[in-house]
């Protein structure tokens, strides 16, 4: 029962946030998503108070493990491009699996090369 | 906007996300959908999470067959789980959470994490958009591309904000996400790139969150630099494209 109302307090404390990311956004008429708004208020809150509560914690869970389903409803209008797609898979294929891998490669090339002059940077955690 | 106005409008809209859901043909939908999601997730498990039978995927065809089934509309469906999408949301507000548990690392690698993530972050698109410019793809989609190599969430909003298609930057992003998680460590291996925390980073930074549960996969410091990879470029892309795209 405890862990069901601190599910809600968190859930309630995420939805603050998010409405006033919404609020925000609107009101300076910011080129951003609300929603990125709303998580760096939360990000900020919680840098600033160098803790996540427990309920904030225990609210996100479900929402974080199962945002997958979420993008459901949204996605499903994918059908109404397929004419877009068609005529233009092999651009899109080659965005996708191409360039994907090209980035890839190249950023993990440049990182490597960033990273190793300073020797072991071995992970501490 | 004056503030009363705003406020206005986001109780307007919150009112039609639930009054759409008052319904025994929404709740239905909402049934269906979640109970299709529940088995997509007990077949991901059978394959072993593999990236190819991603739950997000298996949920849609599932979903999109009903559709065809029953003969239902697209926009009607969307109207009826409109409060399935509108919990995306606070599911993106809550991502500042694991945001917040790697942010120490951040600090501790300073620039060099920044400068990395920063070339991937901006490789990653222009790679994308350039194999769309050349052949000769609607603008619509060009832009939808610029967005696909974050988080999924974040890409939606932001190629709404661009001028993009949300529906599409979902399917972009999940195919690049498991494009990389099949071949990424394969191209990593043809290159002689040994460096687990340079793997790390690219992974995270051009594959999210699916590249990330497969650098889970490869190693520990992989891992770690793959989730700072994915949080630090979802928030600069995120941030910088609807600056650089009026």
């Amino acid at each position: 029962m405890g862990g069901l109302i601190n599910k809600l307090l968190g859930f309630v404390g995420l939805l603050i946030c998010y409405l006033a990311g919404e609020m925000l956004v609107l009101c300076a008429n910011l080129p951003i998503p609300g929603t990125l708004a709303g998580l760096l208020l939360l990000l900020g809150f919680l840098l600033v108070r160098q803790q996540a509560p427990a309920a904030l914690s225990a609210g996100a869970g479900p929402l974080l493990n199962h945002m997958t389903v979420l993008f459901v409803p949204a996605v499903t209008a994918v059908v109404l491009f397929w004419n877009d797609i068609q005529a233009h898979w092999v651009g899109i294929v080659a965005a996708i699996v191409g360039a994907t891998l090209g980035a890839l490669a190249i950023s993990a090339w440049l990182a490597s090369y960033i990273f190793t002059p300073t020797g072991r940077q071995d992970d501490a955690s | 906007m004056p503030p009363e106005k705003a406020l206005g409008l986001i109780a307007e809209r919150l009112t039609l996300v639930f009054t759409n859901t008052l319904s025994m043909a929404a709740v239905g939908w909402i049934v269906a959908t979640l109970s299709l999601y529940a088995g997509a997730l007990v077949m991901h498990k059978k394959v072993n999470a593999h990236p190819v039978l991603h739950p997000m995927l298996l949920t849609l065809g599932g979903v999109l067959s009903l559709l065809t089934l029953t003969d239902t509309p697209i926009k009607l469906y969307q109207q009826h789980t409109a409060v399935i999408h509108w919990l995306l949301g606070p599911a993106t507000v809550a991502l500042a959470l694991p945001m917040y548990a790697q942010w120490h690392k951040v600090q501790q690698l300073g620039w060099r994490l920044v400068v990395a993530v920063l070339v991937a972050g901006v490789v990653a698109p222009v790679l994308a958009w350039g194999c769309l410019w050349i052949t000769n793809a609607p603008l619509a989609v060009q832009l939808t591309m610029l967005a696909k190599s974050i988080t999924t969430p974040l890409a939606m909003e932001t190629s709404r904000i661009i001028g993009g298609i949300p529906a599409l930057a979902a399917v972009f992003v999940i195919v690049t996400g498991i494009v990389g998680a099949i071949a990424g460590p394969a191209t990593f291996r043809l290159l002689h790139i040994t460096n687990p925390q340079a793997q790390g980073i690219a992974l995270g930074a051009v594959t999210h969150a699916i590249g990330t549960a497969r650098a889970i996969k490869m190693g520990e410091a992989q891992a770690a630099m793959s989730s700072l990879g994915l949080c630090l470029n979802g928030i600069m892309t995120a941030l910088i494209l609807p600056l650089v795209i009026p």
